[in-house]
């Protein structure tokens, strides 16, 4: 409720800016006037939301190092432009991204907003970016961010859906003669719709789903849940939880009631990403999960970026460091080729033209909705020479859309993923 | 519901009760006699758990990180009371506020120090691990040890409060500081023995609780709830109180994850409220 008010007020807020001509899209139209002839040298100004305190700090010092790489190694000039970056703390909190947002565009003008990350966050920025006029380059995985709740100036540069990788994960169990399965996912809007992915292509390839646990995002303890899928006669289990400690507690219990033993798992990108590796080791080896990206994909681009990331962190790349890379690529590669300085609808325009087999992302394009349709790794966990545990690719789907084979427009037409709703 | 199903739950809902007895006896403890609502009590929760932590993973001793666990909580705890607390005795709302920036502070530390990603402690290392498994019966060993550690815990300090002469001098102090006080008593240096004893204790439940629970930096908040949750139902002050109301939330915590999922949210949380409304001093506090 809270948010809601807030979103408006900001919205109104920001219909009075374009009223006094402070729109940075005002000088887009192209009919003459100063912005068709740059000066070299003129500043392109990038505001970045990321959560570098509170819950989520872990995630901003990633998308912090991923973003500061790329331009490192690129130099602060794109095309005819120099490139500024101005970065603000959302605080992991969806109305101090929003406050934070505003500043960004009110007070230090920015050409282009970048992040953030956070579904709560995500939603509430790209409406009020959108209001403003400002093109957003978004990071977080929110399915109706490019759906239901599309917008010309949102274009999701450095994340997929949260459904996108797990189509292609339950495709894959289905494809491995798996034929009943049961979920557990974390009780909100990115456990639904990473269900919700499983759910849908599974049973599209044949599957039937048995059981469904959700689990509050608040839990700490998820032995009870883990001890119910144990006692479960089932083929293969998918867990969709949020990373971190949850993930964590997951396996570790999952160890001890003999899960991992009995039962193969399919997990959504975060179940199993570095961190997680990081603590809980061994007991990981062999975890199967779908996501958009793998720390141990031998391609020899995405592997030559681990190496330059890892000997300048001393830590693998994470999706949240790959993503905010991603996007300064293709944000390199517009600049580059634009003689006048593009802002709001233009931007995102030129940036769904964008080629993204020439970025790390490694194969694909953005549809007109503003979504990657790009490849999805199946990946399974393995130990590299150094012993370090990482996410290797052992299958690729390519070009995945956030719609997977379903019909966009009957697609579109049904609800977004909930506990209800799993199954397109 | 089968039998082996049964045993389980019953036994998650008991080990998860025990880890949150180890969080609330301390908690309840230094408010009894101190009638401080320590907040910073996470704090020594998240302490004890990354020191414990950091220890095993260069010592390869459980029992080694559990003791450097607990005593670092402790020494931060007697440098807090003494330091700090000692300052602004018998004002509630400077004591509140002070602990809270406490734990603030202890907690950005963490993540300064350690980063957010989660951290547990290496299992093993002395302390049981795997699977204790008797024909179609299968329950994590740690899961039982937890229980056994926290049965001597929670003895020694039922012991301790009934029968020692420090337990009679702490009852003393709960039951009336003042005439106490008259009697010789240094009170004072009963509330830093106190305030040491329960940080000691969030210590040891931080060091047990990271090998059951990953940590975050805000894993101390998190534990901080339970602790006053528990601590409210069972009733403020009283260490029965503390175990009854943790095996209480621990089992309906479990069996309502499974009997009624759509209620996950509340389960914690609504025995607490029906406490506060029906019996607001908890089930074993004494009134006003």
């Amino acid at each position: 409720m809270i948010r809601k008010v807030s979103a408006a007020a900001g919205a109104t807020f920001a219909a009075a800016l374009l009223l006094t001509a402070c729109a940075p899209s005002s000088g887009l139209a192209g009919d003459g006037g100063a912005t068709n002839a740059p000066a070299d040298g003129e500043v392109f100004k990038i505001g970045v939301l990321a959560p570098m305190t509170s819950w989520a700090g872990a995630i901003g010092v990633d998308m912090q190092q991923g973003w500061e790489m790329f331009w490192d190694e690129y130099g602060d000039t794109a095309g005819s432009f120099t490139i500024e970056t101005v970065w603000e703390d959302t605080a992991s909190d969806p109305d101090t991204a929003l406050t934070k947002a505003r500043k960004l565009v009110e007070e230090d003008g920015v050409d282009a907003v970048v992040g953030p990350v956070l579904a709560s966050e995500g939603l509430v920025v790209g409406d009020y970016l959108t209001q403003a006029g400002v093109a957003n380059l978004a990071q977080t995985a929110a399915d109706d961010l490019t759906q239901r709740l599309a917008s010309p100036l949102v274009v999701r540069t450095g994340a997929v859906t949260s459904s996108q990788p797990n189509f292609a994960g339950g495709d894959w169990a289905a494809k491995q003669g798996y034929r009943t399965a049961a979920t557990l996912c974390v009780d909100y809007a990115f456990g639904w719709e990473s269900c919700g992915g499983f759910v849908s292509a599974f049973t599209a390839a044949g599957g039937e789903v048995t059981t469904q646990l959700w689990y509050p995002g608040d839990a700490s303890d998820l032995s009870s849940y883990v001890s119910q899928l144990a006692s479960l006669d089932v083929d293969v289990i998918f867990v969709g939880s949020a990373g971190g400690t949850d993930s964590s507690n997951f396996f570790r219990s999952a160890n001890d009631f003999g899960l991992l033993a009995k039962t193969p798992i399919v997990s959504n990108c975060c179940t199993t990403d570095q961190a997680i590796l990081q603590d809980v080791g061994d007991i990981a080896l062999g975890q199967i999960s779908a996501s958009n990206w793998a720390e141990g994909n031998d391609d020899p681009e995405v592997a030559a970026f681990v190496e330059r990331y890892e000997s300048a962190f001393g830590i693998l790349p994470s999706s949240y460091a790959q993503g905010m890379y991603a996007s300064a690529e293709i944000l390199a590669q517009v600049l580059e080729a634009s003689t006048s300085k593009p802002t709001g609808e233009a931007l995102v325009t030129a940036i769904k033209g964008v080629d993204l087999g020439d970025t790390i992302i490694g194969g694909g394009g953005l549809d007109e909705l503003g979504s990657p349709v790009a490849p999805i790794f199946i990946r399974e966990v393995v130990r590299r020479d150094d012993g370090t545990l990482v996410n290797a690719v052992i299958e690729t789907y390519d070009d995945v859309s956030q719609f997977w084979t379903f019909d966009p427009e009957a697609y579109l037409a049904n609800p977004p993923f909930t506990q209800e709703f799993q199954q397109q | 519901m089968s039998g082996v199903f049964f045993l389980q739950q019953l036994l998650n809902g008991i080990s998860f009760g025990a880890l949150l007895f180890l969080i609330a006896s301390g908690f309840t403890l230094v408010f009894g006699l101190m009638r401080i609502s320590n907040l910073a009590h996470g704090a020594f929760y998240l302490l004890g758990a990354y020191i414990a932590v950091v220890t095993v993973a260069v010592t390869h001793s459980f029992w080694v990180g559990l003791l450097v666990g607990a005593v670092a909580a402790a020494v931060i705890g007697l440098g807090l009371e003494r330091g700090l607390l000692r300052r602004v005795r018998g004002k509630e709302m400077p004591e509140v506020l002070l602990t809270v920036g406490v734990s603030f502070v202890i907690a950005d530390l963490v993540l300064w120090i350690f980063g957010g990603d989660p951290k547990s402690i290496t299992s093993g290392n002395g302390a049981p691990s795997g699977a204790l498994v008797i024909g179609d019966f299968t329950y994590p060993q740690y899961r039982l040890f937890i229980i056994g550690v926290t049965l001597v815990i929670g003895t020694a300090l039922f012991l301790a409060q009934r029968y020692s002469k420090f337990g009679a001098i702490v009852r003393a102090g709960v039951d009336n500081r003042e005439a106490a006080s008259a009697l010789g008593i240094d009170i004072d240096r009963v509330f830093t023995w106190v305030f040491v004893v329960g940080a000691a204790l969030a210590g040891v439940a931080g060091a047990i609780g990271s090998g059951l629970l990953s940590l975050s930096p805000s894993s101390g908040t998190e534990m901080l709830l339970y602790a006053m949750v528990v601590v409210i139902v069972g009733g403020l002050g009283s260490i029965t109180g503390a175990a009854v109301g943790a095996v209480l939330i621990g089992l309906i915590d479990a069996f309502t994850k499974v009997l009624l999922p759509e209620f996950a949210y509340f389960t914690i949380f609504a025995p607490m409220a029906l406490i506060l409304v029906f019996r607001p001093r908890g089930l074993f506090g004494r009134a006003a």
